[in-house]
């Protein structure tokens, strides 16, 4: 693409400056095709639907295009866009909890559960239904914070700045996830 | 970190999402983005990356406050007809409908007045709920806390006759809102016997706080506890409680739970002995204001 030729060498940041001088709609497009990757790496195994998914990575992303001018250079660019998207994952998962959701709290029952289906044993999904259950049956906290440092590669310092919390509330945040995760996945794991 | 970023379950994990992500709609997908962009209006003021429910303006301040004028009404008119106890909507329908035959005219205007259903909420939940001046009492407590150490208790949980407590030498932030929680076991020897209470436990914390209590004496309890708030009314939590003794007991659980409504969380039966936590959530901030102090 043009615009990925001519703005390609350019960090989010210094896109960001040239498109509110300029408001260049391929310097958006540049901005957005580079983070949609990762949008959707972190949005997915939050909510955990694809059709969910598709709805909130283009919320996150229209928050974003909307809101640069808000983008105050105080963090960074990827740090501002992960608070953004987490804001928009947790309103969604807000919303769509407040609808009764089958089994929120018992892991080994729906590990079972997941692992007896014959349409994932006919298709061979078993590890996508195993590690989705095992997911949707995490805190979204935790579920964010295993997707934050597994999935995007944040450093628990970074994941502090994003979720608003203490560095020891997201090391336990990760040892309680992963510990559960374990548990649940246990017939995966070496 | 570095320890884990290769190890079984990482590599799991990620191998599922490399699989679970399609990776032919980016432009599809990029479009869309653009055009919704667009077609919407530009915000008139710069909009905030990261809302933080006590860091609102004036505007959210009001509609709390409205909400908790609301509240405050709804729960002072729950008090005015019922005893002055909180009860959970399986006993008000109860009251209810004994309140039928002396008002019928007013039934219309009443949709909750429906008859419990048979899969409704179980009514030993009662078992947990605060008395409005018990919560009180409670919340008195937590003033104490707050003038004795300022911002420095961290979590307090009475046990029977044992009281264990967390001050840190560092000020939590004020953020971290107070809470308080009852987790209660409850048991019966059988489906025709009612529920009695056979172990209970008040917390009071704060927000994003861990609680770790351990008790070693008698019948030992620990007792691991994590709250975080998703909204006003919604939170999530993890437990994790162990009771030892004769009857020993362990509960590793986490979920969603609305403040002030009692839920259960874990069950399990043992023989003729069928044993269910209870566990009830209760924020500040409903309570915040001096009229609605008693109701919730």
């Amino acid at each position: 693409m043009p615009a990925t030729k001519w703005f390609g060498h350019m960090t989010d940041e210094e896109l960001v400056a040239a498109y509110l001088a300029s408001e260049d709609r391929e310097i958006l497009e540049t901005l957005i095709r580079r983070n949609l990757g990762r949008v959707r790496r972190l949005v997915y195994p939050m909510v955990l639907n694809h059709a969910d998914a598709d709805d909130v990575v283009q919320e996150v992303l229209v928050r974003v295009a909307l809101g640069l001018r808000a983008f105050r250079r105080e963090a960074s660019f990827s740090t501002w866009l992960g608070h953004v998207a987490m804001n928009t994952i947790y309103q969604f998962l807000a919303r769509r909890n407040r609808g009764p959701r089958p089994g929120l709290c018992d892991l080994r029952r729906l590990q079972a559960h997941a692992a007896t289906q014959p349409e994932n044993i006919v298709t061979g999904k078993e590890l996508d239904a195993a590690v989705t259950r095992a997911l949707s049956m995490l805190a979204p906290k935790l579920r964010a914070a295993i997707v934050w440092t597994t999935f995007d590669g944040a450093s628990p310092a970074e994941v502090a700045e994003i979720e608003g919390c203490t560095r020891a509330t997201v090391y336990w945040r990760i040892h309680q996830a992963r510990k559960a995760l374990k548990q649940a996945l246990r017939d995966w794991l070496c | 970190m570095t320890k884990r970023e290769n190890d079984s379950l990482t590599c799991l994990l990620r191998r599922w999402l490399d699989e679970a992500l399609p990776s032919d709609d980016d432009q599809v997908q990029l479009e869309r983005v653009l055009r919704r962009a667009a077609e919407l209006p530009q915000p008139q003021s710069p909009a905030r990356s990261r809302p933080s429910r006590r860091k609102y303006g004036a505007t959210v301040w009001l509609s709390a406050g409205a909400a908790a004028t609301v509240l405050a009404l709804l729960a002072a008119w729950m008090l005015k007809t019922s005893s002055g106890t909180i009860q959970p909507p399986a006993l008000r329908r109860e009251h209810a409908e004994r309140r039928e035959d002396q008002t019928p005219a007013r039934n219309d205007r009443r949709p909750d007045v429906q008859p419990l259903r048979p899969d409704g909420p179980p009514a030993d939940t009662a078992l947990v709920q605060l008395g409005s001046d018990e919560l009180r009492r409670r919340w008195d407590l937590l003033d104490q806390l707050d003038e004795l150490f300022g911002k420095r208790w961290v979590w307090m949980v009475e046990c029977g006759d044992r009281v264990d407590m967390k001050v840190t030498c560092n000020s939590i932030s004020p953020d971290s809102a107070p809470l308080a929680a009852r987790l209660a076991i409850l048991t019966r020897q059988g489906p025709d016997q009612e529920f009695r209470v056979h172990d209970k436990s008040f917390i009071l914390t704060r927000e994003q706080q861990l609680v770790e209590a351990v008790f070693e004496d008698g019948a030992a309890r620990k007792l691991s506890f994590w709250v975080y708030a998703i909204d006003e009314s919604l939170y999530t939590y993890d437990l994790d409680f162990v009771l030892e003794g004769e009857q020993s007991l362990s509960i590793s659980t986490s979920g969603v739970l609305v403040a002030g409504r009692a839920t259960q969380i874990f069950s399990i039966r043992r023989g003729q002995h069928e044993y269910r936590a209870v566990l009830l959530l209760m924020s500040r901030l409903r309570t915040a204001s001096p009229n609605s102090k008693r109701t919730l």
